[in-house]
C-alpha cells in the first residue's frame, strides 16, 4: 500500500471515530486496509495486446493544457472571431474526449461568457450551449445538462435550424437513454432522424443512427442495431471520424456481448481501444474496458477481469465518469462473487446501486440490483433477496 | 516526446490546419515539449530538500474505492442525521484534499438524503464554496444566497456568518477589497468569539489577508499571528497549513525572503503530512516565487511545475492564472522574452476572463517590467497606466508609488 492510501485511511478512520464506536470503525478500516482486492498482479496469463491495454501509461492532462492555453491566447490575434469561436468548441470537443473534462467545460463556458456579451454569433451560442450540455451529460449532471440542451433548442429555433434542433433532439435521446427512459429516448431520436430528412448533415445522422443502435440492443431488437451500426460505420468512415467510429466499436461489442457471442464482442472492443489508446480517447477507453472485464467475468478469468476493472477505475476517477464508476463497482461486484469474497461482492453491489440511485440511473441500478439478489439467493439469505 | 503526447500533436496538427493557413501555422505552433520533459531536465539540479518537499502522487483512484466504500458502510450504520453529519465533514475532507467533483457529489447527496434544513444550508454552503474554488463566482454567490436563505428560517446566525465570510473571501479573490472587508466585519458582529474559535481565528485570517494587500503589514501580521495561536491550540493542522502560508506571503511582500521562507516549509511540512493538497499547491507557487528572488530560477521552475500539476487536477482556475504568471516572471529574469510574453498574456487572459481585478494589476506589472526590459516602451507604458486604478481603488500607496516611479523613470 503506498503512503498516500494510508493517509486517507487514516483520515477515514479519524472521521468514523467521531461518528461510531471505535471497535465497529476499527473493524471496517482494518477490513478496507486488509483486502487488497487488486488481482493486476495475480494474473497467470496475459496476452500481448491485453498487457499493453492494462499497462496504458494515461497521458498528462498539463501537457494539453499548457499547448492549448498559449494556442487560444494567440490564435485570437491571427483569425477572425466567428473562426476563432469555433475553433475554441474544437479545442473544448478535443478535451473531452481526450477525458480532460474539467478543462473542456473552462474553455466552452469562457466562449459562452464572451457570446453572450455580444449578442451576436447566435448560432455558435447555440453549438456552445449543446457543447456544455454534453460535457454535464458526461458527469451525469442530468439538471445542468438538459437546462442547456433547452437553451440550444430556443436559439436553434429562433434561427430555425432543423439540422440544430435534430442535433439537439439527439442529445435529449442520450440524456434519457442514460437515465433508462428508452421510450422517451427513441422518441427523441426518431424525432431527431425526421427533422435531418432534408439536410446532408452525415455526421448528425451517424450519430443519431448509433443512438438507436443502443437502444435497439437494449430491447433485445439485435438485428435493427446492427444494422444502424453498419450505417453508422460507413458514415464515419466516409467523414474519416476516428473518434467516433471507435465509439461504434465498443457499441458493437454491446450488442455481441449482449448476443452472448463473446469472441466477436472482444474484437470490438479491441478494435475500439487500439483506436483510442492510439488517440488518448480516455472515455473510449473506460467503457470498453468495462466491457472487456465483463466478458472476462463470464469467462471465469476473474484476475484478468479484475485487472480490466482496474484500469477502467483508473480513467473514471480521472475524467469524473461517475456511470462508469457505478457499473465498475458492479463488475468487481461480480468477481468477487466468483471468487466467493461474498461480503467484499455485497459490498461493491451496494455501492453500485447507491450510485445508480444517486444519479438516476434506472436500468443499471436495476441491473445491479439482480446482482446482489443472484449473490443473496447463492448465499442462502433469500429472505433479504425478497424483502 | 512520448507516444501519447504525439498522437494527440497530429490530431491537433489536423485541426488547426482546418482554420489557417499553412504559412501561418508556423506562428500557432509553438514549442511541444512537455511538462515532463521541462522537469527532467532541471529535476537533477534541485536539492534533496526540495525534492522531498515535492514528492508527491496526487493520483487517487484507489482513494475513491475506500471513500465510497465508507460512505456505503456509514450509511448502513449511522441514523439518517448523524449520517448527513457525517457526510459533511467528508465532504469537507475531500476539499482540502482536492478532490472537488467528489465533495461536490457528496454534498449534493447530503442536500437529497436530508430532512433537516440545517444539513441542506450547510451542504449549499460547502458547494458555494467548490464553485468559489473554481473560479464560477456567479454560481458560488447565488448558492451563498441559497445558503443565507436557509440559515435565517432556522435563525442561525453562526450560519449566516459563515455565508457572510464566504462572500467575503469571493469579492476578495474579485478584487473588490472594500466589500470583502464589509463582509468579514459583519461575519465578525454576527458571533461570539469566545465561543466559536475556529470561525474567529478564520475571521482573523481573512483580515490578515485584506490589511496584508492594503498594505497594513504590521497589523497583517498580528491577525494572522493571532489566528496561528488559535489553529494550534485547536489542532487544526489544515488552517495551522494555511496560516502559516499567508504568513508566508506577508513577509514575502515585505521582501523578507528568509522568514517567508520558513513559513512557508512549515506550511509545505504540514500540508504534506496531511494532504491538503489544494493548500500545498499555493506555497508551492509562492515558493517558487521566494525563489525566483533568490535567484534559483531552476528551483523555482521545478515548483511552479508542480503547482501547475496540482492545480490542473484539483481544476484551480484562478491559481493556474497566477501560476501563469510566474512561468512567465521566470522565463523573462532567464531571458526567454518570447515565451515569457506568452505566459504573462496567457495569464491575462485568464484573470480578465475571471475579472480578477487584482491579478490584472500584478499580471499588467509584470508585462510592463517584460517589455521595459527589451524596449517595448509603448507597451510598457500601456500596462503601467492600467494597474494604478486599481492599487488606488484599495489604497495600496506603495505600489501606485513603483508604479509611479517606473513611469517617471521612462520619462527622464
Amino acid at each position: 500500500m503506498n503512503k498516500s492510501n494510508t493517509n486517507i485511511t487514516k483520515e477515514l478512520k479519524n472521521l468514523l471515530d467521531d461518528y461510531l464506536t471505535n471497535a465497529s470503525a476499527e473493524e471496517f478500516i482494518k477490513g478496507i486496509e486488509a483486502e487488497n482486492f487488486s488481482n493486476v498482479n495475480k494474473v497467470n496469463e496475459m496476452s500481448e495486446l491485453d498487457k499493453s491495454q492494462v499497462e496504458y501509461d494515461l497521458p498528462k492532462g498539463i501537457d494539453y493544457r499548457l499547448l492549448i492555453d498559449r494556442m487560444i491566447t494567440q490564435c485570437k490575434k491571427l483569425m477572425s472571431e466567428d473562426k476563432y469561436y469555433n475553433l475554441l468548441l474544437d479545442f473544448s470537443q478535443l478535451m473531452l474526449f481526450a477525458g480532460e473534462t474539467a478543462y473542456s467545460l473552462e474553455i466552452v463556458q469562457d466562449l459562452q461568457s464572451k457570446l453572450e456579451s455580444k449578442n451576436s454569433f447566435e448560432s455558435i451560442l447555440a453549438e456552445t450551449n449543446l457543447m456544455i450540455s454534453k460535457i454535464y451529460w458526461s458527469q451525469a449532471d442530468w439538471d445542468e445538462c438538459e437546462f442547456h440542451i433547452s437553451e440550444a433548442i430556443r436559439i436553434f429555433e429562433s434561427l430555425s435550424s432543423e439540422s440544430g434542433i435534430a442535433k439537439c433532439e439527439n442529445m435529449l435521446g442520450t440524456l434519457y437513454g442514460e437515465k433508462g427512459e428508452f421510450d422517451k429516448a427513441q422518441e427523441h431520436l426518431k424525432n431527431a432522424l425526421a427533422l435531418l430528412k432534408d439536410t446532408d448533415d452525415l455526421s448528425s445522422y451517424a450519430m443519431i443512427l448509433t443512438n438507436l443502435g443502443i437502444i435497439n440492443t437494449i430491447n433485445g431488437d439485435y438485428e435493427k442495431a446492427a444494422w444502424n451500426y453498419k450505417n453508422a460505420t460507413e458514415n464515419f468512415k466516409k467523414l474519416n471520424d476516428v473518434r467516433r467510429l471507435s465509439r461504434v466499436y465498443h457499441n458493437l461489442g454491446m450488442l455481441y456481448t449482449q448476443m452472448k457471442n463473446y469472441d466477436a464482442a472482444l474484437e470490438e472492443y479491441n478494435k475500439c481501444i487500439t483506436v483510442s489508446m492510439e488517440n488518448n480517447y480516455l472515455s473510449n477507453c473506460a467503457i470498453a474496458y468495462i466491457g472487456k472485464s465483463y466478458i472476462y467475468t463470464k469467462l471465469n478469468n476473474p484476475e484478468l477481469a479484475d485487472a480490466y476493472t482496474d484500469k477502467a477505475m483508473e480513467i473514471a476517477y480521472k475524467i469524473n465518469d461517475t456511470l462508469s464508476i457505478a457499473d465498475i463497482y458492479k463488475i468487481k461486484g461480480m468477481i468477487q462473487n466468483n471468487m466467493d469474497n461474498f461480503q467484499l461482492s455485497e459490498e461493491f453491489f451496494e455501492n453500485s446501486i447507491r450510485l445508480n440511485k444517486d444519479i438516476e440511473s434506472k436500468l443499471n441500478e436495476a441491473e445491479s440490483s439482480a446482482e446482489l439478489k443472484k449473490l443473496l439467493q447463492k448465499t442462502d439469505r433469500e429472505q433479504e433477496a425478497n424483502p | 516526446m512520448n507516444n501519447s503526447t504525439h498522437n494527440f500533436g497530429t490530431e491537433l496538427d489536423l485541426l488547426l490546419k482546418r482554420y489557417f493557413e499553412e504559412e501561418e501555422l508556423n506562428q500557432v505552433n509553438l514549442k511541444r515539449s512537455t511538462q515532463q520533459e521541462d522537469n527532467n531536465r532541471i529535476s537533477e539540479k534541485i536539492n534533496d530538500f526540495y525534492r522531498n518537499q515535492l514528492d508527491l502522487n496526487t493520483d487517487s483512484s484507489n482513494e475513491r474505492i475506500k471513500i465510497d466504500r465508507t460512505i456505503t458502510f456509514s450509511e448502513k450504520q449511522l441514523n439518517p442525521d448523524k449520517f448527513c453529519e457525517f457526510m459533511l465533514d467528508l465532504g469537507r475532507l475531500c476539499i482540502s484534499s482536492g478532490n472537488l467533483n467528489l465533495a461536490n457529489e457528496i454534498f449534493m447527496k447530503t442536500i437529497k438524503n436530508s430532512n433537516k434544513t440545517l444539513y441542506k444550508a450547510e451542504s449549499k454552503l460547502e458547494i458555494a464554496n467548490v464553485f468559489s474554488r473554481r473560479a464560477d463566482w456567479p454560481r458560488s454567490l447565488r448558492t451563498v444566497s441559497e445558503a443565507e436563505t436557509m440559515y435565517k428560517e432556522i435563525n442561525d446566525s453562526s450560519g449566516i456568518a459563515k455565508c457572510h465570510n464566504l462572500r467575503g473571501t469571493i469579492h476578495g479573490e474579485y478584487g473588490d477589497i472594500e466589500i470583502a472587508k464589509t463582509h468579514f466585519l459583519e461575519s465578525l458582529s454576527l458571533i461570539n468569539p469566545k465561543n466559536d474559535l475556529e470561525m474567529a481565528a478564520n475571521l482573523h485570517t481573512n483580515l490578515g489577508i485584506i490589511d496584508n494587500i492594503q498594505e497594513n503589514k504590521d497589523d497583517a501580521k498580528k491577525h494572522l499571528k493571532n489566528a496561528l495561536l488559535i489553529y494550534n491550540k485547536l489542532g487544526n493542522h489544515k488552517r495551522m497549513a494555511e496560516i502559516n502560508y499567508n504568513i508566508g506571503i506577508a513577509y514575502f511582500e515585505s521582501k523578507d525572503y528568509d522568514t517567508a521562507l520558513e513559513a512557508f516549509d512549515e506550511g509545505i511540512e504540514i500540508a504534506k503530512n496531511g494532504r491538503f493538497i489544494s493548500i500545498l499547491c499555493l506555497i508551492y507557487l509562492s515558493k517558487s516565487q521566494v525563489l525566483i528572488e533568490k535567484d534559483e530560477f531552476n528551483s523555482a521552475a521545478i515548483f511552479i511545475d508542480k503547482a501547475f500539476e496540482i492545480s490542473h487536477n484539483v481544476d484551480d482556475k484562478l491559481t493556474l492564472a497566477d501560476i501563469y504568471k510566474v512561468k512567465g516572471i521566470i522565463e523573462r529574469r532567464m531571458k526567454n522574452f518570447k515565451l515569457s510574453e506568452s505566459y504573462l498574456l496567457n495569464s491575462l487572459r485568464m484573470n480578465n476572463s475571471f475579472k480578477n481585478e487584482m491579478n490584472i494589476a500584478e499580471t499588467s506589472l509584470e508585462l510592463a517590467a517584460l517589455y521595459n526590459e527589451i524596449d517595448g516602451i509603448e507597451y510598457k507604458n500601456s500596462y503601467l497606466k492600467s494597474a494604478p486604478k486599481f492599487y488606488k481603488h484599495i489604497h495600496a500607496s506603495q505600489k501606485v508609488k513603483e508604479i509611479a516611479n517606473m513611469l517617471s523613470m521612462e520619462a527622464a
